[in-house]
């Protein structure tokens, strides 16, 4: 349609997106359709703007379809942001070669593109769109479920019977892979079965071989669980993500998709890196299609952000991805490095050169000759690195706190530089602490730091961390502190933090719930006549009650046309209002709404109504497993009927069985500050990112090695080894204390390179000192820090101390 | 040193015409409650219904097409299997019928179905098969057409909205000028909804002026009756229309769209109140499709204590299809009423992203009818819901 140069200008000019200094990009998107691609995106390389433009030249340039391009991202989010921009930009180079046209038959072509045909989602949601379109005529179209519905499912169908999850072996069993004696609660218990399901299907693994290969009686009866599970599916059917992933490979292969197959040519793959052999045998078979039709695969992604192995995720697919590809599709493949980082500051980039390089052993994980990070020209952006260690995690939040509150308070703070640490090699313990103290006599000026006057909001700020629980196994984290700290001050400063808290624990939750099991069952009759309810449900379900009788006890309002304390009473005793008498049955989602009546911050909050959307659709989507459906009824079945709701709603909730749907706080306001894990965190970017490097370490005690210094007993086996010992992937070449110190290098590359102008990290000074015990001083490995994981310190470039 | 400020992520939001306009046109609030936070109904009676009857004429044309299988179809052996395959996929995403509506047998295993479960949805699904399949099913060119468009976003303001385009969407059943001929030609015209085509004088007038050789119309279901005609859902359904057929014409396969069909399928198989509301609209002159001889009679005779008259088949299919004629005029107006609608919806989100309590941010200005099957009525501002009895349970 129109030429290469054209685009170009209209990029550069209309789009107004510079990309003539770039060669790397250049390539990437000028590559001609039957170029296949390996494109190592380094993070802030501009990748999504690579991929549309891709697209969209793809379509201008070369005439292709829109039909005729698959696009797939890892995230919902990602699939609706790449989307987004295909249809923007594509709709400005629309109307611009529109009015700049006068070839009437261009224009009619212009006018026909219609880019909502581009085929762009994850790879779930291209598959089951695919099979809705596609399907066999007469056949019954599986319904698939949400992982939360999986969850239900599989404490249904493949726990509770023959009591399973009372079973001794398997608590072992499912607790020897995550390291610890026993999983014991059922809600934890199912998401371990789930996981072992998923890498079989992930895996490609052969069940029936795998059930005969079995020796331990935990592991068989986890294989029986799995097959119930999988029966009462298909008996419904109904199938998982995974399961729809095998469907959709099933019938690529089996001729059922030919008609898609026949039509593609161009397949783009983003976040390459955090593929399973399942998705690899999937695009491969698409890509064979897109070869055969003259177009081409490209998959994007980087090794050094891969995160998702926990998840089945084998990073190895990307990085020998060229080899890979030339034995299964016999095509050559060119890598294009973009290298360019268009995010951070100078600083900051050296920084997370340094710490992805300074581990000898983690180079050989990494694509070959891999090439540094480049900083794109940044003037007047120069702060350093920052760090903040204190004696304990009291002071170190108040500090961090006092920091935050005075840049969102639109003051310019003036940071004194305390020291400045640098790397040190080769030092034995005694002397790191000596050489750690002193002043390196480097520039003592102090570091200014201002929010900008407009623009700026609290929401430029995060705070990422391992894991943002605010209380684990009862002990408040930084992120508690941190929270109490900025929103209990006279100008509150309010935190977002959606994983923080456990929903059974938010005093409104408990609320709420205790109401609902009080008028359903008052003075828990029918649940004490349960004997197998789990420990910790138990506790909670009497806490909930209990908070319910306390805020039953304050007189809530309205107190008309009826007080709380009314109704709860006409529904323990079954007396109706507004009826002539009690209805045989009640529906417990009408309850949930009456009850929410007296508690405003349900109706009125935008988290409150997150929380409540986590509850009614515990309520409705656990339902269809049930004979009752969420319906209470008072004849013979009452019984049976509150036992039912008590096993199936409030008990997964009490459990902590129930996590809440983060994309439904998109209407939170700005003015928060962010406080996520570092995988919440992936693919997002903020000018200020405090990383949490040790806040928690005191000493170098064995509990805390999984989050820093993930040193192991050899001879332990993963789930992933025992699973891949049956898959065509085969074992690893690295073992899995290497795998595990790759993991959480990886984890602090991608944490680190969120910053855009400041990175400071934060700790307890042991973290960063050592400690003494018994007069001898001894240090606290830790990957973040610097340390290579043959116990030898490297630290890093500069850090200065404030 | 000032930090720059954080770049929001580019979204365009995305609205369902259906899901999101009209449902925000309904109730401010209960769109807020129920769409954008995906709090369930607690009796969805009209939801799961309206999704309930779409799927069962999707598949219901898709087994036909395969199998051309002859009308009429036997419910037991033809027409239950795919309710049941709809039920299913309703219940999982937590959608579950009416007990009184529908027999559901997702968790019953080997039930011998009688007469006695064919309840009303059942008896609105054989009706609106064997009804209006025969007729219907030969002129569909494509099925569930996923229409999709963007559009520039109302009052945009860099700093505040979230996206300079909007996207907007729904699905359609389209009919083709080839199937119509073709089945012209081959029945002569025993098809009566090309006799319904036929009999609008503006729609032939259409056909008259028309440059292109083909055409198309598009089809919408409905699981209500025909709404009165100062009912804001009778202008609402026309604007749907109208702006379905501007998403279609932007699609690359897609022919001139010269109109639109509703089927308003509750007709065939009206409820008591179903009837009551038909009767009111009757006798107040409110509605396009009034009855003659036994019809009117059984209807003037009828009230609620007795059982729903057999009306005749002729009156039952005039109210039930709504022939909507398509000019370009009309399709700006209803894009412009749309754009107002995404207008209004933006301005609550960013009243509620800039802090404001959610009760405030949306208004609820439902119409008493909503209110009264509404589960938020015992806390919402509306005045209607103000001293309203609180029943128990």
């Amino acid at each position: 349609m129109i030429s290469n140069e054209e685009f170009k200008n209209i990029i550069v000019n209309i789009l107004n997106r510079d990309i003539s200094t770039n060669e790397d990009q250049k390539e990437a998107i000028f590559s001609s359709t039957d170029d296949s691609l390996f494109i190592v995106a380094g993070p802030g390389s501009g990748k999504t703007t690579v991929m549309v433009l891709k697209i969209l030249k793809f379509i201008f340039v070369d005439d292709i379809e829109p039909t005729e391009i698959l696009s797939t991202t890892f995230t919902r989010k990602a699939a609706e942001e790449l989307y987004s921009r295909v249809l923007s930009w594509g709709d400005e180079i629309k109307k611009f070669l529109l009015e700049n046209n006068s070839d009437f038959e261009k224009i009619v072509k212009i006018n026909k593109i219609d880019f909502n045909q581009i085929n762009i989602g994850t790879i779930d949601g291209v598959a089951e769109e695919l099979l809705r379109v596609h399907r066999d005529p007469g056949t019954n179209l599986p319904v698939v479920i949400e992982t939360f519905v999986a969850n239900s499912a599989m404490i249904h169908s493949g726990l509770f019977k023959n009591n399973r999850y009372q079973k001794q072996e398997l608590q072992e069993y499912l607790g020897h892979y995550k390291g610890i004696k026993k999983i014991s609660n059922p809600a934890k218990m199912s998401e371990a079965i789930l996981e072992l399901k998923n890498r079989i299907y992930f895996d490609q693994i052969d069940f029936n071989k795998l059930y005969e290969n079995t020796i331990s009686i935990g592991e068989k009866i986890a294989l029986d669980a799995i097959k119930d599970y999988i029966e009462d599916l298909n008996n419904r059917n109904i199938i998982d993500f995974p399961m729809l992933e095998a469907e959709f490979l099933k019938r690529l292969k089996n001729n059922k998709l030919d008609l898609f197959l026949n039509n593609i040519k161009i397949l783009l793959v983003d976040e390459y890196q955090d593929t399973n052999l399942i998705q690899e045998n999937i695009y491969f078979t698409i890509a064979k299609s897109a070869l055969k039709n003259k177009g081409s695969i490209t998959v994007v992604g980087d090794d050094d952000q891969s995160l998702y192995r926990f998840r089945g995720a084998t990073v190895d697919l990307f990085t020998n991805f060229k080899e890979r590809s030339k034995k299964a599709l016999n095509v050559d493949i060119k890598e294009i490095n973009l290298k360019t980082n268009y995010r951070s500051t100078e600083n900051i980039i050296k920084h997370c050169n340094h710490f992805v390089e300074l581990d000898k052993k983690y180079q050989s994980a990494r694509v070959k000759e891999k090439p540094k990070i480049n900083a794109f020209n940044m003037e007047g952006k120069k702060i350093p690195v920052l760090g903040m260690f204190r004696h304990n995690t009291e002071m170190l939040s108040k500090d961090l706190s006092r920091l935050i509150k005075n840049l969102v308070n639109k003051k310019e703070i003036s940071l004194k530089v305390k020291k400045v640490i640098n790397s040190q090699k080769n030092l034995s313990d005694s002397n790191l602490l000596e050489s750690r103290k002193k002043d390196l006599g480097k520039s003592k000026e102090n570091i200014t730091l201002r929010l900008d006057e407009t623009h700026g909001s609290p929401s430029d700020i995060a705070v990422l961390t391992f894991s943002p629980k605010e209380i684990n196994k009862g002990k408040y984290s930084i992120t508690h502190f941190l929270r109490k700290e900025l929103e209990t001050d006279k100008n509150p400063i309010s935190v977002f933090n959606p994983r923080g808290q456990v929903l059974q624990e938010i005093n409104y939750v408990s609320v709420f719930c205790g109401l609902m099991l009080e008028c359903i069952d008052p003075e828990s009759n029918y649940q004490k006549e349960i004997k197998k309810i789990p420990g910790i449900a138990k506790k909670n379900m009497r806490k909930w009650r209990e908070a319910a009788r306390e805020f039953i006890s304050k007189s809530p309002e309205p107190h008309k046309p009826v007080s709380l304390e009314e109704f709860v009473k006409h529904w323990q005793i079954r007396q109706p209002i507004g009826y002539e008498k009690w209805p045989e049955t009640a529906s417990l989602m009408e309850l949930a709404y009456k009850l929410i009546t007296w508690i405003e911050v349900l109706q009125d909050d935008v988290e409150g109504i997150v929380y409540l959307e986590a509850i009614t659709k515990t309520i409705t989507q656990t339902g269809f497993f049930n004979k009752y459906s969420a319906n209470i009824h008072f004849d013979e079945d009452e019984k049976n009927s509150i036992e039912e709701a008590l096993w199936n709603i409030f008990i997964p909730i009490a459990m902590g069985g129930v996590e809440i749907d983060e994309n439904l706080l998109e209407t939170l306001p700005q003015d928060r500050i962010n406080i996520m894990s570092i995988h919440q965190s992936k693919g997002l970017e903020f000018p200020l990112v405090i990383v949490d490097v040790g806040s928690k370490f005191k000493n170098n005690d064995s509990k805390s090695k999984y989050q820093r210094f993930p040193k192991s007993k050899k001879d332990s086996e993963t789930l992933e080894d025992r699973i891949r010992n049956f898959s065509s992937i085969g074992k690893s070449e690295r073992d899995n204390e290497d795998k595990a110190f790759d993991d959480l290098t990886r984890l602090y590359f991608v944490a680190f390179s969120r910053a855009e102008d400041v990175l400071l990290l934060i700790g307890l000074n042991p973290a960063i000192e050592g400690y003494m015990i018994k007069d001898k001083h001894k240090s606290i490995p830790n990957v973040a820090l610097g340390w290579s994981r043959d116990e030898e310190f490297i630290g890093f470039d500069e850090i200065y101390m404030i | 040193m000032k930090l720059s400020a954080r770049s929001k992520a580019y979204m365009i939001p995305e609205y369902s015409l259906t899901g999101d306009l009209l449902s925000f046109l309904t109730c401010n609030l209960q769109y807020r409650y129920q769409n954008k936070g995906t709090l369930p109904p607690s009796m969805p009676i009209q939801l799961w219904f309206g999704e309930f009857i779409h799927g069962i004429m999707e598949e219901s044309y898709i087994k036909w097409k395969n199998g051309k299988t002859e009308f009429p179809w036997d419910w037991k052996t033809q027409i239950r299997p795919i309710e049941d395959m709809i039920d299913l996929r309703l219940q999982v995403r937590g959608l579950y019928p009416p007990p009184k509506q529908f027999y559901s047998t997702v968790n019953e295993e080997n039930v011998e179905l009688t007469d006695d479960h064919e309840l009303i949805a059942s008896a609105r699904a054989i009706a609106s098969i064997n009804i209006w399949g025969p007729y219907l099913f030969p002129l569909i060119d494509s099925a569930e057409v996923l229409i999709k468009g963007i559009r520039d976003m109302p009052d945009y303001d860099e700093s505040k909205s979230r996206s300079n385009y909007y996207g907007i969407n729904g699905v359609i059943d389209v009919l083709s000028s080839i199937n119509i001929q073709e089945t012209q030609e081959k029945s002569k015209s025993d098809n009566e909804i090309i006799n319904y085509l036929k009999e609008n004088k503006k729609f032939q007038e259409t056909i008259f002026n028309l440059d292109d050789e083909e055409y198309e119309i598009i089809i919408d279901y409905k699981g209500m009756k025909r709404p009165g005609l100062d009912s804001p859902n009778w202008l609402h359904h026309q604007w749907q229309i109208l702006t379905y057929s501007w998403l279609r014409s932007k699609q690359e396969d897609s022919k001139k769209i010269i109109a639109g069909i509703i089927f308003y399928l509750n007709e065939l198989v009206p409820s008591i109140p179903d009837l009551k509301a038909i009767q009111k609209d009757i006798f107040k002159n409110n509605t396009d499709v009034l009855p003659e001889d036994k019809d009117l009679i059984a209807i003037e005779e009828w009230d609620e204590s007795k059982k729903v008259p057999e009306l005749s088949d002729k009156f039952k299919m005039n109210r039930s299809i709504r022939i909507i004629n398509i000019d370009e005029n009309k399709i700006k107006t209803s894009l412009k009423e749309f754009d107002d609608v995404v207008k209004n919806i933006e301005k609550s989100l960013i009243r509620e992203t800039d802090g404001c309590k959610i009760k405030e941010a949306w208004k609820a200005d439902a119409e008493e009818r909503t209110c009264l099957a509404c589960d938020f009525k015992t806390f919402c501002n509306n005045k209607h819901n103000q001293s309203k009895e609180f029943r128990i349970p």
